[in-house]
């Protein structure tokens, strides 16, 4: 059922927490609201305080510097596409937000609200981990920074404390010889992954791999990185990948996972399609890096 | 046809006439209704799938402030309410729940919190009774009875020649079996219903396709004369059948008359989609024989569908009998059966989406066996004009004698006419299906996982039926020369008010522009059956159409008075002008006629057209036809299938208008290929509850998902009985998409697959997982 609620719209980034950490539990923090409106519609979720972030201006920028780019956490996903220099630096974040939702959805989702919502499907969180990105977190004491990797905690929850709040993004610079992409698959045009996958590969100068990150969407209780699919391709020249290669790291991929049946799809699906994901994105990877 | 160029209007693409409306946001919809005093209704809905009610209490509910009343099955009268087609039969409210989410109570109060407040202050016992789910087990006489009828319904059979000659006739004989899950009519717009009483007289403000019904069915269930009834049918956003009479309605009246407020009940998509009514759940086996000359011997099926917890239809339809019943036997049965989940009712296209993507399978099937491309397959075997149709033989027509048909009606039983082979051919030229075509069980094209392949199918559907009402409008010409055409088909959004504007302006000889439709006033329009089974151009249109041509001849005898040398014969009407045909100084406007007192007439201020000559029954002679083509890509890692190709054809007589039509077989074609491959209601396997009652999980096909330009072509036909030669519309194009995809599916897999064909049922019958 809905009830009316407190509106509150704090002016900057540590009010909020403030106005976080005196309401407690029964407060949110309202970003684009797309994930909040239909938990609230349906009630699950209780909100007496609204905290509307759409005042923290700063928090909505994208930032690109010398060695890393920051993405504020109010930054919505259509403005991830609209930036000057984020899709040729990171053209992986391009292709994700292309296939996010829809352009009237990226217009208000923010990325920062697709990450605090914590669910295992998320898109911005496999090609964002893939990149090893870390996030800032603010509180009303202060500040403290982590591994995204490390921000998921279980199926809707994440590192944050009742009182924090997730500030901003930030994605170093790419080792130069470096590949980031992304897969995802879902029912419809309009739909949540059913699973999705990202795998960066950096190679050296003899074009032998030294760097692989596989992440994968939608099949465990947080976006899962298998570090075993990993190991297959370190070390690896790019010539030596073959076929089997690739189907073995993408069955380790997918041996990895813990995926849920659900009204959407079947675990065993699920795991299936996420070895072929798997498999598919270290591919392009391969290819676009034999370019 | 060479009558068509003369049309003003007939065939002329007129925008729909509230497009502007729609996409600026003024169109008021079922749920903008206010009126004056009104307060709020919802509706307690079961949590139980089957229970006795034995104890309610509403004291607790009763005592929050700001609640006005509520009625529970104590107040609703013992009167069980039929919709049209046993779609429904049960009491508004009753002391037994049958599905999770069947209406237990509804509460009246001063604003929707309080009232969604109160629901939950309702104390209901529960005695729970064992539920039966699946519609085989359903069937068996020991399973638990939903219904004081009984779970089966008698089986409805149709039978001709003798199968045990089609079996020793057959070079071949295939067998199948498919499933179908449940598709949901997935109304994008929401409805509401408004009632308002003064004194015993009801004003109900809702969408429904079916005004004159629902009207007679308050008026009977509430115990007040017809008179005092009067249903104002509001636009919706999609009904696809889901509106008609509902318990919405019934239960808003009551919840009014009891609170004495005028109350708005307004559904959420959640009760939209689980506590309304579906498609049905069902299941065909059968066989089917042909000769190595590709002619069918005989087809032999049996279809179950289950009917929810309120449906009670014995049949979903046979009218795929009828497009495959060339071959010299058959037997067709359909078993209906209850089920402890939500009702079961008429979805666009009801049982030729499912029966007769079953028949098109065992066709396939056959065609594979003996190698024949399924286009010559279909072209050698469908139902020509003059042909039996095999659904209506030995049926007789109550109240008329068959001997002595009026004049002019077609042959009964028979086709009258089609242009099936027309669509087939042409469509195959727009496909390039020559080209595409490589044989079955073939693909066309294999790049790494994918498979590429083409599919034809065909579909029919019915051009409305006669068996509940009849048609009847009503045209009324002003003083002005302006118009007002009164027609009870709600308004639904299928563009049916452009097009029957455009038969009664066409008849009358009047611009378009000089005529109003008001779609949906049953104190206005005469009784008529409302906007199902395709009635409404076919059987409305033949109304409107004879209504117009009575009031054109009223105004042509007044023009001859006032003319004084010329006899109405030798008088037309054209853009609103009456003229001698053979005399051209002759001519008044409609205006000068209509404004003209005469004291020997009563033209002035108006002319009211009725209908008056009897529509045909069309159940007993026509049909309207589909024939599409698709190219699938099917990716046999991740089991996706994708539409790359789409050309729909479709036989609807003399196109109305061209835009209206076109929208109709896109958009059904689109409603037949989700089903074909992601829609699907999922029900919780204990309680037969909804899992996905909303768009978020219940996934429609959006525009990215189907070809962006389909090719639409129209076959060339001229219906000897329909309002300018123009026969239905919307449900036909609903039947091909499932056969037309799952051929291609077959020909770049080689598997059939049960409906829908998700990607986990691709990789399952792949044995990937
Ligand atoms: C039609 C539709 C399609 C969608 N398609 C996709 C899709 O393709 N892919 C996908 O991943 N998602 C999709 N979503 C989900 C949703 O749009 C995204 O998750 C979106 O990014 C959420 O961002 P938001 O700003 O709207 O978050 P909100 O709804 O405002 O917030 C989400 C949660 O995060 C918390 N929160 C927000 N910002 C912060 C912060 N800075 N610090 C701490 N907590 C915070 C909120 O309190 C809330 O719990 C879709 C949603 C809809 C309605």
């Amino acid at each position: 059922m809905t009830r009316s609620f407190q509106y509150l719209r704090p002016d900057f980034p540590r009010e909020a927490c403030e106005m976080k950490a005196k309401h407690g539990g029964k407060a949110v923090f309202w970003a684009g609201g797309t994930d909040l409106m239909l938990q609230w519609r349906r009630g699950a979720v209780d909100i007496d305080y609204c905290i509307d972030l759409s005042g923290l201006d700063e928090l909505r920028q994208i930032r690109s510097g010398e060695d890393a780019t920051v993405i504020g956490a109010l930054a919505t996903i259509a403005s991830l596409q609209a930036h000057e220099s984020l899709g040729s630096d990171f053209p992986v974040l391009l292709d994700m937000a292309e296939r996010f939702a829809t352009p009237q959805i990226r217009n208000v989702a923010t990325v920062g609200g697709n990450l605090c919502h914590g669910v295992p499907s998320a898109d911005c969180a496999p090609p964002l981990i893939s990149l090893d990105a870390e996030v800032r977190i603010l509180s009303p004491e202060g500040e403290r920074t982590l591994s995204l990797e490390s921000f998921f905690v279980g199926p809707k929850q994440t590192a944050l404390a009742d009182d924090e709040m997730l500030a901003e993004i930030s994605v170093r610079r790419l080792p130069p010889r470096s590949v980031c992409t992304f897969e995802r698959m879902a029912r419809s045009y309009v739909d949540i992954a059913l699973a999705s996958a990202a795998c960066r590969l950096t190679i050296d100068e003899e074009s032998r791999i030294s760097e692989a990150r596989i992440v994968m969407g939608a099949v465990a209780p947080v976006p899962l990185r298998s570090t075993g699919a990993e190991e297959l391709l370190v070390g690896i020249p790019l010539v030596d990948i073959t076929e089997g290669l690739l189907a073995e790291v993408g069955a380790r991929a997918a041996s990895d996972t813990r995926p849920i049946s659900d009204v959407r799809t079947t675990a065993a699906y699920r795991k299936h399609l996420s070895g072929v994901l798997v498999k598919r994105a270290v591919a392009e990877a391969v290819r676009r890096l034999g370019e | 046809m060479s009558e068509q160029q003369d049309y003003r209007i007939i065939g002329k693409a007129i925008p729909l006439k509230d497009a502007v409306d729609k996409v600026t946001g003024r169109l008021k919809f079922s749920g903008d209704i206010r009126v004056p005093d009104m307060v709020h209704g919802k509706i307690l809905h079961s949590p139980h799938p089957h229970a006795r009610i034995t104890g309610i209490d509403i004291r607790r509910a009763e005592s929050l402030p700001g609640v006005l009343g509520i009625v529970t099955h104590q107040d609703a009268p013992a009167w069980e309410w039929e919709n049209c087609w046993h779609n429904y039969g049960g009491r508004i409210l009753d002391d037994r729940v049958r599905f999770v989410g069947d209406e237990v109570a509804a509460v009246a109060a001063e604003s929707v919190e309080i009232a969604e407040a109160a629901l939950e202050l309702i104390d209901v016992e529960y005695e729970i009774l064992e539920p039966t789910f699946d519609p085989i087990e359903s069937l068996a006489p020991d399973a638990p009875q939903v219904r004081a009828e009984g779970n089966a319904r008698p089986p409805t059979e149709v039978i001709w020649g003798d199968l045990d000659s089609g079996v020793e006739m057959a070079d071949v004989i295939v067998d199948a079996s498919m499933a179908f899950d449940s598709q949901a009519y997935a109304p994008i717009g929401r409805n509401a219903c408004t009632a308002q009483w003064e004194g015993d007289r009801v004003t109900v403000w809702t969408c429904t396709q079916t005004p004159s019904e629902m009207r007679d069915a308050i008026a009977r269930g509430l115990g007040v004369p017809i008179s005092n009834v009067r249903v104002i049918s509001q636009p919706c956003g999609s009904s696809f059948g889901l509106w008609w009479i509902g318990s919405l309605q019934l239960i808003t009246v009551l919840l009014a008359r009891k609170v004495g407020r005028a109350v708005k009940i307004g559904l959420s998509q959640e009760e939209c989609f689980a506590t309304v009514k579906r498609r049905h759940l069902e299941r065909s086996t059968g066989r089917l024989g042909v000769k190595r000359d590709g002619s069918v011997t005989f087809i032999d099926l049996e279809h179950v569908h289950d009917n929810g917890a309120y449906g009670l239809k014995p049949d979903v339809g046979f009218l795929t009998v009828d497009l495959w019943g060339a071959g010299p036997h058959g037997r067709f049965i359909d078993r209906g059966v209850s089920t402890n989940l939500v009702t079961a009712g008429c979805m666009r296209g009801v049982g030729d989406v499912t029966m007769g993507a079953f028949v098109e399978r065992l066709l396939d099937m056959a065609a594979v066996e003996i190698d024949m491309d399924p286009l010559e397959f279909r072209l050698k075997n469908h139902i020509r004009a003059g042909d039996p149709l095999r659904a209506m033989e030995g049926e007789t027509l109550d109240q008329m004698d068959l001997a002595s048909l009026p004049d002019g009606w077609p042959e009964l039983g028979k086709l009258d006419g089609e242009a099936l082979s027309d669509c087939l051919i042409r469509g195959a030229e727009a496909f390039g299906w020559n080209e595409k075509w490589t044989g079955w069980g073939k693909p066309s094209a294999i790049d790494g996982p994918k498979r590429r392949a083409v599919g034809v199918a065909t579909g029919v559907h019915s051009c409305g039926t006669e068996d509940e009402y009849p048609v009847s409008a009503l045209v009324r010409v002003h003083a002005d020369g302006s118009a007002t055409l009164h027609v009870s088909i709600g308004r639904q959004g299928q563009g049916s008010e452009t097009t029957q504007a455009q038969i009664a302006a066409e008849a009358l000889g009047i611009p378009i522009d000089r005529l109003i439709v008001q779609a949906g006033d049953t104190d206005a329009a005469p009784p008529s059956h409302g906007a199902i089974a395709s009635n409404t151009s076919y059987r409305t249109g033949f109304a409107t159409w004879d209504a117009a041509l009575d009031a054109k001849r009223q105004i042509l005898e007044t023009a001859a008075l006032q003319m004084g040398s010329h006899a109405p014969d030798d008088l037309d009407m054209r853009d609103g002008v009456v003229f001698s045909p053979s005399d051209p100084a002759v001519s008044l406007t409609l205006e000068e006629i209509m404004s003209t007192y005469r004291p020997d007439s009563m033209t002035p201020p108006m002319i009211l057209g009725r209908t008056s000559t009897p529509m045909p029954p069309s159940m007993m002679y026509a049909r309207y036809f589909a024939a599409h083509f698709v190219e699938v890509e099917v990716d046999i890692d991740t089991g996706e299938i994708r539409l790359l190709d789409y050309v729909a054809t479709q036989d609807s007589g003399t196109v109305l208008n061209a835009k209206v039509l076109e929208n109709q077989v896109i958009g059904g074609a689109i409603l037949g290929a989700g089903f074909a491959l992601t829609e699907h209601l999922a029900f919780e396997p204990d309680t037969g509850r909804i899992l996905n009652p909303g768009f978020l999980d219940y996934k429609v096909m959006r525009a990215p998902d189907f070809p962006l330009d389909p090719g639409v072509l129209f076959g060339d036909s001229h219906d000897p009985v329909g309002a300018f030669g123009a026969k239905s519309g919307g449900e036909a194009p609903t039947t091909a998409p499932i056969p037309a995809i799952s051929q291609a599916v077959y020909n770049a897999i080689g598997v059939w697959l049960d409906i829908p064909m998700t990607p986990e049922r691709v990789l399952e019958a792949l044995g990937k997982i």
